[in-house]
């Protein structure tokens, strides 16, 4: 018997009986069982027409939002951009975003997480949120991928990707670019071409 | 992988079922997975996407909770807030969605407890009114007056009740769920549902 009960005359717990949608055993020609479910029923048929009750959208709820948010946006730590006596430097938020749409714009490959660090521990331990120092740095890249190529392939694809637009764009160096597979996507290319082994992302 | 599954079928009721899933979101749940690494990282882009496919579910929910379109705007407003500044700690052991569910939740009985003290016991028969967005003039007049009657009669319950029954019965989530985002354990999330259902099934006879 549930915890917060009622009984009906014929002895039957109301809410296991609501609960479980049917009559306990011996009770399936019970009068008051039925009419308790049909009553139910009832509740269940005005949830199903306001289901249907097309709402009005709010539409400038997500630009609300956004503003809102982006009068905070994070834009991480900098990292040093130019030559060793240079004074340049990007936010790894808007890098990580310039790697990221590199990758995207191959075909079956999805980026998630990205970070940039230093490609060996640095000597002196690094404040949260300090800059990078003018080191060689390691880019690690989460992706998504569809099974249309072996994951070894996508990998050094991406790879490619990221040091060129590394370069090309913001003539940034990267030592290391380590991407890591970590889903499957179902859309794409169906034909099954690649084994998809799993290995040599690194 | 469970927690992915907010409209799992709740067992031995499979006619409430479609009806919940059919309002659920649809949304790629992994494509999430992707966007919420972004956007704890920092990526705004990544999150206005977010923000985008979840609005529409999470602002019928505050509206069925709150019954006022303002009001449910800016609780959706500040959950997302909330959520855009506490996404670096977000551990991604539930899904985006589960996660908001719990914080929209959270802000509509914030609202709801501050709000029963102050109302007189005697406007409880007019207010509050049914949400402004079910007056829509090109609705189908039976279903329509049905949600009106229903949504007036969900002012009858404790917030508690409320949240509990209308995270089930029109989000189609778990008990395990309702019970995380309520802030309840799970025997109490169906002592709730229960009495909401009593009350709500008398209430819906009185209006036939």
């Amino acid at each position: 018997m549930a915890l917060d009960d009622e009984l009906l005359p014929c002895g039957a717990s109301l809410a296991d009986l609501w609960e479980d949608g049917a009559p306990a055993p011996g009770h399936e020609d019970c009068p008051y069982c039925r009419d308790s479910l049909a009553e139910l029923g009832r509740l269940d048929q005005a949830v199903h027409q306001a289901l249907a009750v097309r709402d009005l959208p709010a539409p400038d709820l997500a630009a609300r939002v956004m503003d809102l948010v982006r009068t905070e946006l994070r834009p991480g730590r900098l990292v040093p951009l130019g030559a060793a006596d240079a004074d340049d430097w990007i936010t790894e938020t808007a890098a990580t975003r310039l790697f990221r749409q590199a990758a995207d714009t191959l075909p079956g490959v999805a980026a998630g997480s990205c970070r940039i660090t230093a490609a060996r521990e640095p000597a002196r331990y690094l404040l949260p949120g300090a800059p990078l120092p003018r080191v060689p740095l390691r880019v690690r890249l989460e992706v998504a991928v569809d099974l249309s190529r072996t994951v070894p392939e996508v990998a050094a694809a991406v790879r490619e990707r990221v040091l060129d637009a590394a370069h090309a764009v913001i003539g940034l160096d990267i030592a290391e670019v380590d991407v890591s597979v970590v889903d499957l996507l179902d859309e794409g290319t169906d034909d099954g071409a690649g084994d998809g082994t799993g290995e040599g992302s690194g | 992988m469970s927690d992915e599954q907010p409209g799992a079928a709740p067992p031995g009721r499979p006619d409430a079922a479609p009806a919940a899933r059919a309002d659920a979101p649809a949304a790629p749940v992994r494509e999430d997975d992707l966007l919420v690494a972004r956007a704890s990282e920092g990526d705004d882009e990544a999150f206005e996407i977010l923000v985008r496919r979840h609005t529409p579910d999470l602002l019928r929910l505050a509206r069925r909770l709150l019954g006022s379109d303002a009001e449910a705007e800016d609780a959706v407003q500040d959950a997302y807030v909330s959520a855009w500044r506490r996404l670096p700690e977000f551990r991604r052991t539930a899904a985006f969605s589960t996660w908001m569910y719990r914080i929209v939740t959270n802000r509509c009985l914030n609202v709801l407890r501050a709000r029963r003290p102050t109302q007189p016991l005697e406007s409880m028969t007019v207010e509050p009114a049914a949400p402004e967005y079910l007056s829509s003039p090109a609705r189908a007049a039976e279903s329509a007056a049905s949600a009106e009657a229903l949504h007036r009669a969900l002012a009858g319950l404790t917030p508690e009740q409320r949240a509990c029954w209308v995270l089930r019965e029109f989000h189609g989530l778990t008990y395990d769920e309702i019970a995380a985002a309520v802030g309840i354990g799970e025997p109490a999330v169906r002592g709730r549902i229960f009495r909401a259902r009593r009350y709500l099934t008398e209430a819906m006879a009185t209006w036939r």
